[in-house]
């Protein structure tokens, strides 16, 4: 068992280059902030992550880079469970336009988080058809 | 810094092991090992919590924040975690074990993910001897298709990290050695972990290598089997 885990190791030193050049987005401290959110549950700590999707989101916005996958969803989420439907509903639909693959996930969630107050903007016409089957 | 200086210096020296005592590990190409990632190509993922069999409570909610921000810059969609833990604790569904035997189907239908990914956290823990101790992380890792259910990849990521000071006097040690493994951040250590484990995995769409790294060399450690050789077994078909 240790001489497997030793073998594993050895590979490390290749690594450390090629993952730190691979990266596609800025998630800055996307990932440390939810840690500390699980981590000390608090309500800054809450805080402080929500921020930092936020801070990312505009970070990339400016700098005309691809906001990554997943922040606008998240931050709509946040900002749904803050009872905030109206907001959750514009970053939703800019995950969709951004990342269509999000579609079905994210119509999940417009569906269980009470649809009368979280109006769906709709492309008129074929939709409605869609949906119906 | 010097921590780092550290896991270099066991990484030396583990390649040397497997230089000179290991046994002869597997040896295939991404496209060898994983034939169907390059078929099916998924690129939506679900990351469910992950399978905890360590005796170390914190390892699951912890490992679960490290895993899905590499997956994205490798090319991936992953589901965002916190969206994806809510709705699966809302259906009551948190212990993954549950879908073990189960079709994945549903991901795809209702969430429109391409594969899930299941890990497992093997080891999460400290080794406290007198002049040393050593932290190890180990995740086990596959994703598994919601159109067929089958496995597309699997992987190890393991780091031992080797956390004693050495002063050359035995009662600094045993200080240097208690302060430096109550500082020693599992979650940092968790995420080298997830780098040796993901180095094995095909690039995802938004990547520039996506569909082109097939030829890349991977080692299959003692305990790991590629896909390409598990599918090869005969396995009972899921009922459905």
């Amino acid at each position: 068992m240790h001489r497997s885990t030793l073998c594993v190791i050895g590979a490390l030193p290749l690594l450390f280059g090629c993952v730190a050049s691979t990266g596609l987005y800025d998630y800055g401290k996307y990932s440390q902030l939810q840690y500390h959110m699980h981590k000390d549950a608090t309500p800054e700590a809450f805080a402080k992550y929500e921020e930092e999707v936020l801070r990312l989101i505009e970070k990339a916005q400016k700098k005309g880079m691809k906001v990554p996958p997943g922040l606008f969803a998240e931050y709509a989420y946040l900002q749904g469970l803050k009872g905030d439907s109206a907001t959750a509903a514009i970053y939703f639909q800019k995950e969709v336009e951004l990342y269509p693959e999000s579609q079905k996930y994210v119509d999940f969630l417009r569906g269980i988080s009470s649809p009368q107050d979280v109006p769906v903007p709709q492309p008129a016409s074929e939709t409605s058809t869609q949906i119906e089957e | 810094m010097k921590m780092r200086a550290r896991v270099i210096t066991l990484s030396l020296l583990a390649l040397a092991a497997v230089f000179t005592g290991c046994q002869t590990p597997v040896r295939l190409t991404k496209a060898e090992a994983f034939p169907l990632m390059y078929m099916e190509s998924p690129h939506v993922v679900a990351v469910l919590p992950p399978i905890n069999v360590t005796t170390s409570a914190d390892a699951k909610d912890y490992y679960g924040t490290t895993i899905a921000e590499p997956l994205n810059q490798l090319g991936y969609y992953t589901i965002p975690i916190e969206i994806l833990n809510d709705i699966l604790e809302a259906e009551g569904l948190t212990d993954t074990e549950v879908f073990k035997d189960q079709s994945m189907r549903r991901f795809g239908d209702i969430l429109g993910a391409d594969a899930v990914l299941i890990t497992e956290i093997k080891q999460w823990d400290k080794d406290y001897m007198v002049v040393s101790s050593t932290l190890t992380i180990s995740i086990d890792a596959r994703l598994i298709s919601t159109k067929t259910d089958q496995l597309l990849w699997n992987y190890n990521g393991t780091i031992v990290v080797d956390l004693s000071g050495n002063s050359g006097n035995a009662i600094a040690n045993l200080i240097v050695t208690a302060i430096q493994t109550a500082m020693a951040d599992y979650v940092e250590y968790a995420r080298l972990a997830n780098a040796n484990l993901l180095y094995s995995l095909p690039a995802g769409r938004y990547h520039p290598l996506t569909g082109t790294d097939g030829t890349q060399l991977l080692t299959f450690p003692p305990g790991v089997t590629p896909t390409s050789l598990v599918t090869a077994t005969p396995e009972t078909t899921p009922g459905e």
